[in-house]
This record gives C-alpha cells, structure tokens and sequence, in this order.
C-alpha cells in the first residue's frame, strides 16, 4: 500500500483527523441498533462525577462523562453511547451531540488499540516534528486520520500539548485496558528514531520509557536536533543547536 | 456645428462663418454644407427683410425673374446626380452591425446542453414593459427551471434590461431584426421558441458575448 | 435562557438617549429594544424578540459612551442615561465588518434562492455592508439535511445565527435541531437524521433569515415581490391564528403568520401553512346534479337550484336536516338557520364537533344551556374530571372547577366553525329526536355519521371540496372556500374575526351565503339580506358579539341555569374520552385534498430513518 506522506494539506476539516463528518453516518458497528451502557464501575464513577456538580446544573459533567463512556468503549463515542450519556444526565441527546462533535478529543469512529498523536503546532515544527511524523507513517503504514490495518495505532496530528522546551513530542492514548487501565502518556525529545522504537515497544506490550526521551524533564541538558539528541556541552545554557529550519514551502 | 452666438451680438448676417443668423429672437442654426453662395438672409424665407436700397430691389427683382433659386436647386441636384451614393440597397446589401445591437431575443444554453435559465425571475421584474411572464417549478432532478417563459414581443421595447439582469447570460437580445410576422401570435414568443432562438444564433450570440463582456 | 420577559409596568421606565433623541423604554429591555422604539434601524439576524438571546451575529453592535468596545445591543440591558449612538463610523465600520465576515462563506445562491427578495442578509448587506469583496480564497460547504417534507435546507447558506434552534428549543418544545462542530465547520442540523417533530416545526422557516431553511411545498414556485398580500383568518383549526395569504392571480401561493399577540403571536401550525396546496385540488366549480345513470353531471346554477329546490320541499317539517360543517362561516350557517326556519322547521342539527375537555360545571355558576343539552341528547359524548354530578344528560365524570367568578369549564372546540354555529343556536330543536331525516342539506359537511344522512334521504351538499360529502349528494352546489370569501369564525375562546378573500373562488363557484340566498329565492322563502352588510346586521340581531369582531367574548351557548331542566340521568358512556383528532395533519376537507400534508402523514409513520 503506497504511502501518501505529504497529504495532510488534503484534510480540510479543523475537526480532528479521522472524524471528519459533523452528522452521524450509519455504520454497521455503529447504528440504532448498538447498544451501550456503563458497566456497574463506571456508572459509579459516573454517579462520583455527577455529585462534583450542584443540582440544577448537572449537565455539566457532560464533558466527564463523555471522556468516560470513550474511554470504555474502546476510545470511540458510539451514538448509542452518547444517548446513553444523555439519558443519565436527563438533557435531550442533540446537546450532547453538540458537545461531542465540538471537541477534537472526542472520537466518534472506531480507533486502534493506541492512540498516537503527533503535535505539529509551532515550537515542534520547528524541532523537526514533520521528521516524526514522516517516520511514524513510513513506520505504520499511514497517514493522519487512518488506523493501521490491524486495529493498533491510530495515527492523529494534534493541536499544542504544552511540552514545547521537550518538542518533538507524540502522546499517546491506550484504550485497550477499559477506564481502569486508560493511559494518555506523553513521549518527548523524539528523534525519528525514538519513535520508531516507541511505537514497537507499543506494539510488542512492552511500556516504552514515559516523558522524555534523553533527559530528567526540561532541565537544560540538550535539545533534539536535525532529528539526532545533542547533548549540550557543559556549561551552555541555550537550546537553539542551529539555524532553525524554514517553512516547508522553503526546504529543499 | 452650432456654437453659441457672443455676447452683445445684434442682428449680424456674418457670411463665411461658422455660426449664422443670430436673429432677434434668438434664433441660431446650424450651417449644414460650406458656408460658400448662400446668404443668411437668404436662407429663413420668412425671416426675410423686404430691401431698402436700389440694388437690393434689383437684386431681388432679377432672382424672381430669372428663377435663380430654381437653377441653383437644379444644380445640386445634378452635382448629386453624378456622386458615388451611400445608400445600402437592402435587403441584398446589408451593413455591419455592432455586437451590442439588441435585436431578437433568445435564450442560452451551455455548452454541455443545459439551459441556463435558473428562473430567478430577475429579467421579469425589471423588464419595464412588463413584457416577460414565467412560471417556475421544481425539475425532477431538483433544479431551478422555468416551465413558462414568454416574452411578449409587442410589449417588448428592446431595451436590453432583462439581458443585463440576468446573472447567467440566459436571455439575451441577439443580433436579429428580421423576424416579422404575418400575426399577432406568432410574436408572442414561448419558451419553446426562444431556446430554439437560441440554438440557432448561439455562435453569434457568443461571439458578440465574448468582446461585450469585458464592458458589461 | 427561557423567552424575555414581558415589559415592566409603564411606571417602571427609564430614559436613555438614542442618537441624540430621548427615549423612554421599560426597565428591563435591552439597548436594541430601546433603539426600535427610538425608531432607529439596527441591523440584527440572531436577535428574535420571542427567543432568548444568543448575541451571536454581532450585527448588532452599536456605539455606548462610555464603552470601550462596541456593544452587542441585544444583549446590554439599557440603562438609565445611557447615550448611544448608532450611526457613528465605528458602528459603520463594525456593520461593514461584521458583514463581510457573514458573506465570506455564503454561497452566491441569490437567483436560485427563495429566500431572494425577503432575505435579510440581501437586504441588510445592500443597507449596511460593503460594496465590494476582498475574499479571493475557496468558501465551505455543507451537507443538505434531510428535516421532512416541509422544510428544505440548503445548509451551505447558513449563517448560524441559531434561531432555529433556539425556537425548537423554546418555543416548539422539541429539542431536535442543534449546532454541531465549531468554527466555519458548524453545521446546524439534527446530528442523525431525523424529521422535525414539531406540528409547530415550519415556522423556521419565517424564522431563518437566510435561505438556508425554505418552503419545501413551494420550492422554486414564486418571488415574493409578484405576490399580492391578504390579511386573513386561519380555519384549519378552532384557534383563529392570524395569517396573510399571498396569492399571484387566482392561485394562492403561500400563508404566512401575521403577528396577533392575543392568539398566535408569530407562530402557525404546519397545517394551516401549507394546507393551501388543496386549494386548487379537488374543487367544486360547478354545480352538479345527480343524473339518471347515478353519477353526477354538470348543470347550470338554476337547474341545480331547481332540482334542490325540488328535492328539500319533499320533507316536511323535521325531516328537514342542515348539518354545517366544520369550516362553516356564521354568515353561512345563519343563513342555513334562517332557511330552514322559514322552510317550517324549529332547529337544526349542529355538526357534531364539540370535544368536551373534562371539566365540570356546577349548578349555580355559569353552565350549559339547553342547547347543548340538546347536543349531548343527540349524541354528543360528553365527559368530566372529578367527582361524579348527576347532569341531565350523560356524562363521563363530573368535577368541580366551575366557582362563583371563576369558569375553570373549558370546551375546546377543534373546528373553526364550531362556536360560530353554537353561538348562533345552530342546535337540534326539541323535536328532531327521532325524526329521520328525509332531506338533508350539507353546508360543507364531510364528517358527518353514517347515521346522520340515511340512504334514501336527499342530500343537498354545498361546500368547496369535493368528498364523501359531495358523493353522497343528489345535488352538489359549488361554495368558497376560507380564501375566497369574507367569513366571519369565531375561535375557542369567543373572537370573532373574519377572513378575507385573497382569490375568487374558482369556475361557477359562489359565496356561500349567497347560494342559500339564491336557493332560499327559488324555494319561495326569500331571505330578508341581499349584501354582505344585510348579512352581517342580521348577524349582529342574533348574537351581538359577531359584529365586534376581533374581541374576546364569553361563549354565549354557556349561558345560566340550562342544567336545571329535569329528566332522566343518562349512563355513562363506556369508552374513555379520547380526543377525536388522530390524525393531526388531515382534519377537515381542505388537509385532506392536500397532497403536502399526505406527504407529511407518510412521513410522520418513519420519522426516523432506520429506527
């Protein structure tokens, strides 16, 4: 299957990659006929959440209860698992529709085991991230929004996720323990070939080393470079190891 | 041509000059021809002034004797007589008409066959003889289309309002003027009529198109 | 947000100063609402005095001293000695602005739009945007939603001001439509398709001020500025819901609401919007007479007058039956009254219409006359919620809601001619009982019981739509129907108001009134009234408050002590009381010609595709 590494410029929705549509499309994983609802633990954590909030204003515990009813069902929001949602919080299930479609980090299709989220803001686009993510879809198999063949990976382009003095970064979201064993870990100071190595350490159920990849946690000691780790000499104190690079449009 | 007489002119007869006969009541014409034989006097017969002198009843005398304006006038005619004419001998010469003559009208089509008319009904709201009567509905495959479009071509005064309303260059006025009829009816064109117009003069409707568009 | 509030007592105002002019506007109205009573035009699309405020178009805004910012008008509450000014470059520039954003990524639909003509972004772009573009990019689209057969979308041309959403909400009750996604990627719909559930759900469509929400029924048929305009009344149910009928030549095109704040406010139902399209199905035009071979055959007004003529004089006294129907007009039904009367009778039949919506009456407050007494003898089932009361004529329940000054007794009639006949006595007179009929006259009467018309009797039907009615008769005189002609309804709560003929009726067809004045000439009982006004004062002689149209009046049929008449208690019935209008879209003659509303009954069986 060739890979198309240069199509994220194709996608021309500012919903997240892989739900593109902002109404339902019956599918046969995901109709009128699916069903969903908490298990007994969850509708416990359910009820939790629900107490968080005073009486008259329980819909606001939408947004949790969402991040729940995913986190069950395998990372996707079903339409019978929205409703559900709606029933237990008493609102009339379009508001929760509403919700569901406005925030990227809700799924409403089917995802793979992981989750992987590249982020391509600014501070990691400049650290190299589109040399992450040219390695993550040559790796998988993939571009931004498909899930690879055997339902592992989930390939996503995030918005910022706050780690920029570690860019390049990837998080990484496990769906496959239910709520109990749920993990959004963050991967940092990447190199093309950390990730390579992340992702088959994922794939093998081995855990990968969380957070930074080469140092404690932001402490001055280097800076991913030209897509290689480079220690900072000691006593040097700045992150820039070179001329940054210019836009896409410019290289080579 | 005429120029406005200056200020403080009397009754002056300028011969050879460009503006003539400011008469007292204000009167100034327009000096069609050379300004050569012909005085201003002579000109307004009824603004003629009867002569004062010897020479002037002399002068008038021998012009009514010897019929001088008639020979004059026969004269012109024959100099005309032997000219090179302008006349176009229509119908089996015709000259060159612009490409923004309006003339008969017609209604468009694209070039993949598709009539452009979209029955947005622009064309018969500002149509200011009221000329153009349409009735609209939905297709079956649910586009916009007419399915009445008549111009009544005796109501119509050829001002080219509708061509201009409307936003698809459905109907326009073609280049044709020569469509009488021996009835009334027949210039009540339909819709059937008009597309058939259409098919007919498309390649000079578009080729007149293609140079107008670029000042419309 | 629920509605706003109604305006605060007129001592409760405050004084602000719109454009150098003072104001006085109650406390409590926002600073738009103080520039409309200023008489100032402020721009707006979100903004609906009936919804709760979204203040999300920022069309609105207008310049507060004082304030940094340019303020959303709709949304400030006006405050005393607040100076605003609507005309100032910054609220221009911010109009320009904020239109040339909303025009960024709607489509260049203008000629293909209905809404073209009466569409606000056209109008307020012409007042108050730009007058050129500077966008040179690739606008957005949207997926069209399917809502049922009478809304069209084109969601493209959505500008999300959320009105629709905000009525479905609030107004309608049905939370069905929402915005999905954020950003230009917001598409307004029901997420997963579904049809509106809402009988109130097409006046979005006069709600969206573009044309992303339009009149699926009369897609593409007309422009708003070749149809002329009539105020009217509606028939299609016993509220009276004032509409403008706008018609093109003799065809009625379309009915919008008129705003009646004492009725309707600004909202009619999905019936009485598009039943119109019956109007030229199924008509009478012709006067018909029942031929030799049994089938109906076109006569001539006079014929058909005479073979009417002919066949009622066969009944004497009680065999002669009028029945009106449920869209009679009083003018009508009075002079059927009168008719009758002078052809020897003592009462007629009412149509059987009333719907009693359980309540009790006592005997010492106001209760039910005689005449409804009679109703319920002749059958009417009748019914009550409470403790039982021993009625002179059969009763479900009984209860106690009707105190000294206070009525809780309600009849909700659902036909729009129902307490106009009740209040002119159009009941069965103490002898009908009992009596079959041999002649029966129909004044658009098509929800009779069997019963009511036996076989062999002669039926003289007159109305404007040609049904089980029309089939039955021997005689078929062609009427107007409620666009056509100027009938005076009295709705369910006592106001009488009249409709006004936006058409002709079609072919040979005639006034009502005037057929039975013409009928009541070759039966050689001529009736005293030659004009609509001779009508209309004999109106006024019967029940006074037909002539004082548009006021709200007591029903004059619940008039005092009509209980106390003797006789033996009758059982109750067995059935439960149920109402008697199942099928909300198809009531009376004109909704069932109707081929939107079949359309809506179809759709209405699979509301939600693949449930």
């Amino acid at each position: 299957m060739t890979v198309q590494v240069l199509s994220v410029a194709s996608r021309a929705f500012a919903t997240n990659s892989h739900d593109i549509f902002n109404i339902h499309r019956h599918e046969p994983h995901n109709n009128w006929e699916t069903e969903f609802d908490f298990t007994k633990e969850n509708m416990a954590k359910a009820k939790e959440i629900l107490s968080r909030y005073p009486e008259n204003y329980q819909a606001s515990a939408m947004i949790p209860l969402l991040d729940l009813a995913q986190q069950q069902n395998s990372g996707f929001l079903s339409l019978a698992a929205m409703n559900r949602v709606a029933e237990v919080l008493g609102v009339a299930p379009i508001r929760v529709y509403e919700v569901a479609t406005f925030y990227t980090m809700f799924n409403r299709s089917p995802m793979g085991r992981y989750h992987v989220m590249v982020c391509g803001t600014t501070p990691c686009m400049l650290q190299g991230a589109k040399g992450i993510y040219e390695a993550v879809s040559r790796h998988l198999g993939v571009v931004y929004g498909q899930t690879t063949p055997d339902k592992l990976f989930t390939l996503s382009e995030m918005e910022c996720m706050g780690a920029c003095v570690n860019a390049p970064m990837i998080a990484v979201a496990d769906y496959s323990g239910g709520v109990e064993k749920f993990t959004y870990t963050y991967y940092e100071d990447l190199t093309p070939e950390d990730v390579v190595g992340i992702l088959e350490d994922l794939k093998a159920g081995k855990k990968p080393k969380v957070g930074s990849q080469h140092r404690h946690n932001a402490e001055p000691s280097g800076a991913v470079a030209d897509g290689k780790w480079v220690e900072d000499s000691p006593g040097a104190n700045i992150t820039l190891r070179g001329p940054p690079p210019g836009p896409y449009c410019r290289s080579a | 041509m005429s120029q406005a007489a200056p200020a403080g002119a009397q009754k002056a007869d300028v011969i050879g000059d460009m503006w003539c006969g400011y008469r007292g009541e204000d009167w100034y014409y327009p000096r069609i021809g050379g300004t050569a034989g012909l005085s201003s006097k002579e000109f307004v017969t009824s603004q003629r002034e009867a002569p004062r002198d010897l020479a002037g009843v002399l002068d008038e005398s021998s012009q009514t004797l010897f019929l001088t304006e008639l020979w004059r006038g026969l004269a012109m005619t024959l100099k005309v007589f032997f000219e090179p004419k302008v006349t176009i001998n229509y119908p089996f010469e015709k000259t060159t008409i612009s490409p923004r003559f309006r003339g008969e009208h017609a209604l468009r089509r694209y070039p993949t066959g598709e009539e452009r008319c979209i029955a947005c009904k622009l064309c018969e709201a500002i149509c200011p003889a009221q000329a153009i009567t349409i009735e609209t509905e939905e297709r079956e495959d649910g586009s916009r289309r007419t399915t009445r479009y008549d111009i009544d071509m005796t109501k119509c005064i050829y001002c080219g309002f509708c061509q201009e309303a409307c936003p698809v260059d459905a109907i326009v006025e073609g280049p044709n003027f020569e469509y009488t009829t021996e009835s009334h009816e027949e210039l009540l064109y339909d819709k059937q009529k008009l597309l058939a117009n259409g098919d007919r003069w498309e390649v000079e409707i578009a080729n007149n198109l293609r140079s107008e568009s670029q000042y419309r | 947000m629920a509605a706003q509030a109604a305006p605060a007592p007129a001592d409760d105002l405050i004084e602000v100063t719109v454009d150098g002019k003072p104001v006085k506007v109650p406390k409590g109205s926002n600073v738009l609402q103080a520039c409309d009573a200023a008489g100032v035009d402020v721009p707006r699309f979100c903004y609906h005095q009936r919804l709760s405020i979204a203040g999300n178009c920022r069309m609105c805004l207008v310049e507060v001293e004082k304030s940094p910012k340019p303020v959303a008008s709709c949304a400030m509450p006006a405050g005393p000695g607040m100076n605003i000014k609507t005309s100032t470059p910054l609220v221009k520039k911010a109009r320009e602005g904020v239109m040339e954003f909303l025009l960024i990524n709607h489509p260049l639909d203008c000629p293909i739009c209905d809404q073209g003509g009466e569409c606000d972004l056209q109008d307020q772009a012409m007042a108050f945007g730009s007058d050129r573009s500077r966008f040179t990019e690739v606008k957005r689209a949207v997926v069209d939603k399917n809502l049922g057969p009478l809304v069209k979308t084109v969601m493209t041309r959505c500008i999300h001001c959320t009105r629709c959403v905000r009525f479905a909400k609030e107004v309608a009750g049905v939370e069905d439509l929402g915005m999905t996604g954020r950003g230009r990627d917001s598409e307004i719909g029901t997420y997963v398709e579904r049809m509106l559930t809402s009988e109130l759900s097409a006046n979005v469509i006069d709600l969206c001020p573009v044309g992303a929400l339009t009149a699926k029924p009369s897609a593409f048929t007309f422009r708003n500025w070749e149809l002329a305009s009539t105020e009217s009344v509606d028939v299609s149910d016993a509220l009276g819901s004032a509409i403008r009928v706008d018609a093109r030549g003799p065809e009625v095109f379309r009915v919008t609401p008129r705003l009646n704040d004492a009725i309707n406010q600004e909202w009619i139902s999905d019936k009485a919007r598009f039943q119109v399209d019956a109007l030229r199905l199924q008509r009478l035009s012709q006067p018909l007479v029942r031929g030799a071979g049994g089938g109906l055959e076109p006569a001539t007004w006079p014929r058909a007058l005479a073979a009417a003529a002919e066949g009622l004089a066969r009944a004497r006294g009680h065999e002669l039956r009028g029945v009106a129907g449920r869209l009679a007009d009083v003018e009508s039904v009075v002079a059927l009254k009168d008719l009758l009367n002078r052809l020897g009778l003592a009462g007629v039949d009412g149509a059987d219409s009333v719907l009693l919506v359980g309540t009790d009456p006592r005997a010492e407050a106001p209760v039910l006359n005689a005449r409804l007494r009679a109703l319920a003898l002749a059958g009417v089932p009748f019914a009550s919620i409470g403790a039982p009361l021993d009625l002179t004529f059969p009763l479900l329940a009984a209860g106690d809601v009707v105190r000294e000054g206070w009525n809780g007794f309600a009849v909700l009639a659902d036909a729009a001619g129902t307490v106009g006949a009740l209040d002119l006595g159009f009941v069965p007179g103490a002898g009908a009982r009992g009596v079959a009929p041999r002649a029966v006259y129909l004044l658009g009467a098509d929800d009779y019981e069997e019963g009511d018309v036996p076989a062999d009797a002669f039926v003289v039907y007159q109305g404007h739509h040609g049904e089980r009615g029309a089939a039955r008769a021997d005689v078929v005189l062609p009427g107007a129907a409620y666009t056509e002609k100027f009938g005076t309804y009295v709705n369910a709560e006592g106001r009488a108001q009249s409709t006004k003929a936006a058409v002709g009726p079609p072919g040979a067809a005639r006034d009502d009134w005037k057929v039975l004045r013409a009928l009541s000439e070759v039966m050689g009982a001529p009736l005293p009234y030659d004009t609509l006004a001779g009508v209309r004062a004999r109106l006024a002689e019967v029940a006074p408050h037909l002539a004082r149209r548009g006021a709200l009046e007591p029903p004059l049929w619940l008039g005092a002590d009509a209980l106390g008449v003797g006789g033996a208690a009758g059982k109750p019935a067995a059935d439960p009381l149920a109402t008697r209008v199942t099928n909300f879209y198809q009531t009376d003659a004109i909704s069932r010609a109707s081929k939107t509303m079949a359309r809506c009954v179809r759709a209405r069986q699979n509301p939600v595709p693949g449930l």
